[in-house]
């Protein structure tokens, strides 16, 4: 891929980025340092990573282990917070309620579901990559999503997925 | 019925900003250049502490404050086996990044004081993550994050292991543990590694141990489930201790400064002093910034008056302790001077009283630093203080952080 397209995907690939880690995160600002410090590793490391089978899975791999990394999320937030310091301190999230719902929904989930939930629904990743991002076996994906699903039908009511490999383990 | 996607898409956060090519390719350049910098850097500080016994390592940018490092005959002197003196002992100084940050964990502390028991070998990620919860602990603030049994499969050593550990960030994750590791254990994982076997290469600095796979920091095709982003790393075996790193200079430089505390961040005093007082609150885990920190309120009560202006500190430490029903959380503001901490003094406490009105508050000197230290409920809120829309709980480590955003 030339600098071009190298560019391009960047390009593509940072609303997706910024909008799943801010679901991991929680916190909007912060994902925007770590999807550019995610993209910046891509940057650096091109000419490997060219060769993944999923560019997409290598991405999202080092986008959620910065955004578990403490030192780095911390890092992140200490620059996201002193653009905000700047702001007003009682900034009101104008976004709909129902937005809101499936924030608060998804940050409720444990950490590992919410990955699982993130990478496969939001990311749009095959079980394969998710659990290749995840370092776990598929059908431990499947139990994480699964889990995760029954929490978001008690929250938000029964959810339809298009992809139906979560089983019951139940 | 929902459709989870499209629930997902449309409330995905949208970023504030577009994405900025210029400012990626900027970065990027900037980190190649600098990692060819770290080889000669290294070589220049140990030449420095070698001709005037002690370096001064300023911050960047327009950051005045500097650590003063070594110096010192014995910076462990009198310090106890399990302290976190002794633990700073095994850190060595990093470079000088205004980002950087060190989070030292008691593990074994926090087990004795909720009386949690350890995990067994094979656990699982699950498992670990309600063992920190219990423990009171959000995570180890570093690695490993994969589950201790993916890890002990691949590795021969896990989590479950570790009494003490101690991470940050370089350029790279990087940890060490202090625990009860069976090295035959980690030989033989691995050898009998299936996919890294064949690439492990044992060495050996200074007549200690440690593994490395691949070339410094490079990244292949190889992945597998303890490193999954294709980074081979180094593994420090030493007696009764590990480390992890992704080069040999940064694994070497952990063995130095095991072997010769002053070239460690304990020989820091400001650090030192920090670290006693973190002893003394009987914290769990320590937050530790070493470097200079301009620190700005930008984590304010609405209403509350400008606070007055506080020096540039040397260094910043955080650290808690839990015990479920009691929170105690300590910020230390380390100076170069005890001048220069009762200078701040006051200004520190009319700042924090300002915060933590609500909590039980003290603010004292001890020695080169400021401790200000708040007792509190857990999930306490802060009233009126929010954040991008948030209300915040607790003056926990992250809110101390955010409390001194760099500006």
């Amino acid at each position: 891929m030339a600098d071009e397209e190298l560019q391009r995907y960047c390009a593509a690939m940072w609303a997706r980025l910024v909008g799943g880690l801010a679901l991991h995160t929680g916190d909007r600002l912060v994902a925007e340092d770590l999807a550019q410090e995610t993209l910046v590793r891509l940057w650096q490391h091109w000419d490997r990573v060219a060769q993944h089978e999923s560019i997409d899975a290598w991405v999202w791999t080092v986008a959620l282990n910065l955004s578990r990394s403490k030192h780095r999320r911390r890092g992140a937030e200490r620059r996201a917070n002193a653009r905000l310091a700047a702001r007003p301190l009682s900034v009101q999230d104008t976004d709909a309620a129902s937005a809101l719902a499936v924030r608060a929904a998804v940050a409720a989930l444990p950490e590992r579901q919410r990955m699982a939930v993130v990478l496969r629904y939001y990311a749009d990743l095959p079980v394969k990559d998710v659990a290749a991002v995840m370092g776990c076996a598929e059908n431990t994906v499947s139990a994480h999503t699964h889990k995760a699903l029954k929490h978001l039908d008690a929250h938000l009511g029964p959810t339809r997925t298009d992809t139906e490999e979560v089983v019951a383990h139940d | 019925m929902i459709d989870l996607a499209e629930e997902l898409q449309a409330a995905a956060p949208r970023p504030e900003r577009g994405f900025d090519a210029e400012a990626v390719r900027r970065q990027a350049g900037r980190r190649t250049h600098r990692q060819r910098l770290l080889a000669g850097a290294a070589v220049a500080m140990v030449v420095l502490v070698v001709a005037a016994g002690a370096v001064v390592i300023g911050g960047r940018d327009s950051t005045p404050a500097s650590v003063q490092v070594g110096g010192h005959p014995d910076p462990l002197a009198g310090a106890a086996p399990r302290s976190w003196v002794r633990l700073l002992g095994r850190v060595p100084v990093p470079a000088p990044d205004p980002e950087s940050q060190i989070v030292v964990t008691d593990l074994a502390a926090a087990r004795e004081r909720t009386g949690a028991a350890n995990l067994p070998l094979d656990a699982s990620q699950d498992a670990w993550a309600a063992h920190l919860r219990a423990l009171h602990l959000e995570a180890l603030n570093g690695e490993p994050s994969v589950a201790p049994n993916t890890l002990l499969a691949e590795l021969g050593f896990n989590q479950t292991q570790f009494d003490q550990v101690i991470s940050w960030f370089e350029d790279g994750d990087r940890y060490i543990a202090v625990g009860r590791f069976d090295p035959a254990s980690i030989d033989a994982a691995v050898a009998a590694d299936p996919v890294w076997g064949p690439q492990a290469e044992a060495t050996s600095h200074r007549g200690v141990r440690y593994y490395r796979w691949g070339k410094d920091r490079a990244l292949s095709r190889t992945t597998s489930p303890a490193r999954p982003v294709g980074q081979g790393g180094r593994l420090v075996v030493g007696d009764g201790w590990i480390a992890w790193a992704d080069r040999d200079a940064a694994a070497e430089a952990t063995i130095d400064a095991f072997l010769d505390p002053t070239r460690s961040l304990a020989a820091a005093p400001s650090l030192r002093d920090a670290a006693r007082a973190a002893d003394d609150a009987q914290a769990t885990q320590l937050l530790l910034l070493p470097y200079g920190q301009r620190p700005t309120v930008a984590l304010r009560r609405p209403g509350t008056a400008e606070p007055p202006p506080i020096d540039t500190p040397v260094t910043l430490t955080a650290s808690t302790r839990r015990d479920g029903a009691a929170v105690v959380d300590q910020m230390v503001i380390g100076y170069a001077s005890e001048e220069q901490a009762h200078a701040n003094l006051a200004a520190v406490e009319t700042t924090w009283q300002a915060l933590a009105t609500g909590f039980g508050l003290e603010v004292a000197q001890r020695g080169t630093v400021v401790v200000a230290t708040v007792h509190h409920a857990p999930d306490q809120e802060i009233p009126g203080a929010t954040v991008d829309g948030k209300v915040q709980q607790n003056l926990n480590l992250l809110n101390f952080s955010w409390f001194f955003a760099a500006s």
